[in-house]
């Protein structure tokens, strides 16, 4: 099934004390996207400053390269952005 | 999907706790043996009266543990089990006791479980794991998604949160197993470290060492081990259950909030209790919304509306329906392993009566619902016999 690359922002958390791993910025704003198929994918949602994020919000997917946590070659890591 | 067929009545007749919080001279045997003691003590049973053995535990101490833990006890050649469910591997090794003994394979039955939890944020997944780039392998980040979801459909003030965070220091005040005892305001809540918006610090359970243990034996059985019935608590039903997809229950971060309820109705159907049968709940509190959520899950309040409830002292030791007696996960800490037979253990401990200062007025029938990552879900109702 083609779940398409387009949601709407379900909630969102603002993470100030991140996970041990975390290879990005803190704090970063975490986004849980409902699909319009109904799933739910969880992913740090970029290109948007914290006071702007607003449950409802049409978000689209994007990659992003992220260092590998021990070495190696770049991730390429799923992110939200507002549309 | 199987029918729920529970054989004979099986009754917890033992608990024990080591205290909860930090033991830095202690190993996970020393927290799973003093807790174990204890339980046998409480039974009046012997250690070599034990026919099968469960130890729930999470973090990594070497291969067999249990059996090493319990050959400090004597090798008495019985089977020894090794349980990991996340943060529900107490409660589920509570529960295979509990279906030994029902089906018949087994007479009597020990439950335990203990933990030395790291300190700083709960991850699921191993290093390098995919989730880990993701950002959403952060427990606390899972339930503060929930939390601010929550506050957007019900109107919820976060005073309501931070109230279920001061309400567990004050039944913890009253209990010398909890990690935090020390009583706070609802701004001092509010006023802690931020970790992930709407919760704080003092939102979110400490991790925390600890062991807990319960022996359980068949009804029929209790004679022959010299058990005193009048203080063994009957188990009225025992389900353990994973995601499915009517949940959105398919990701691991503890987001999806609801995933209780087919658990909790499982449980209801097979005790033939309701939701209005319920004299007390401990439930999986790792942070505040999830309290308020997983009573509404067990149907206890109707859906959005348990953030009133627990502001008008509905949920206090006081009210009609007192929740995490004992200062829950929030104040007592969470020993993965150990938690879900710490809340066996409270409620046990409240419908035999000894609850002390803490006790709860009349308590009959009480709920034990623990959750883990992976969408494990326990719902356990004990029942005064």
């Amino acid at each position: 099934m083609d779940l398409g690359v387009k949601g709407i922002l379900f909630s969102y958390t603002i993470v100030r004390i991140p996970p041990a791993g975390w290879p990005g910025e803190v704090p970063y704003a975490l986004a849980q996207v409902e699909l319009p198929q109904g799933p739910q994918v969880l992913a740090e949602i970029i290109g948007c400053e914290f006071d702007d994020l607003r449950i409802g919000m049409d978000v689209e997917m994007t990659l992003q390269a992220v260092p590998a946590e021990n070495g190696g070659p770049d991730k390429a890591v799923y992110k939200w952005r507002p549309v | 999907m199987s029918e729920i067929r529970p054989g004979r009545e099986v009754m917890v007749v033992g608990v024990g706790l080591h205290p909860f919080g930090r033991f830095p001279d202690k190993d996970l045997g020393d927290l799973a043996i003093e807790s174990v003691l204890p339980a046998l003590e409480d039974a009046g049973v012997k250690w070599k009266d034990v026919a099968i053995a469960y130890f729930g535990h999470v973090y990594y101490q070497g291969m067999s543990i249990g059996e090493t833990t319990l050959s400090k006890l004597g090798l008495t050649g019985v089977p020894i089990v090794n349980v990991e469910n996340a943060c529900s591997s107490g409660s589920t090794a509570f529960w295979q006791a509990y279906w030994g003994i029902t089906t018949g394979l087994y007479d009597l039955a020990l439950a335990f479980g203990a933990e030395k939890v790291p300190r700083g944020p709960v991850t699921v997944t191993a290093e390098d794991a995919p989730e880990r780039y993701i950002g959403g392998d952060h427990m606390m980040a899972g339930y503060a998604l929930r939390g601010k979801r929550y506050i957007e459909d019900t109107g919820a003030p976060l005073t309501a949160l931070a109230g279920v965070s001061v309400k567990a220091r004050q039944n913890a005040a009253m209990n010398p197993y909890a990690h935090r005892k020390d009583i706070y305001t609802v701004e001092e809540v509010l006023n802690s470290r931020m970790v992930a918006d709407p919760l704080t610090l003092f939102q979110c359970c400490p991790t925390s060492e600890g062991g807990a243990a319960a022996v359980l034996c068949a009804r029929e059985d209790l004679a022959k081990y010299g058990i005193d019935e009048n203080r063994a608590v009957s188990i009225a039903a025992a389900v353990l259950t994973s995601g499915d997809y009517n949940g959105r229950g398919s990701d691991h971060s503890a987001f999806s909030p609801y995933r209780t309820e087919p658990a909790a109705l499982k449980a209801y159907e097979m005790s033939g209790l309701g939701p209005e049968d319920i004299d007390l709940a401990q439930v999986h509190d790792a942070a505040t919304i999830g309290e308020l959520q997983q009573i509404e899950a067990l149907h206890l309040f109707p859906f959005g509306e348990a953030w009133q409830g627990a502001m008008e002292g509905r949920t206090a030791l006081n009210g009609d329906i007192p929740v995490n007696t004992d200062g829950g996960l929030l104040a007592m800490g969470h020993p993965f392993g150990a938690s879900g037979i710490r809340m066996i253990h409270e409620t046990v401990t409240q419908l035999r009566g000894e609850a002390g200062s803490r006790q709860v007025a009349n308590a009959r029938v009480g709920v034990a619902q623990c959750s883990g990552a992976g969408d494990v879900t326990t719902v356990h109702i004990l029942k005064k016999s």
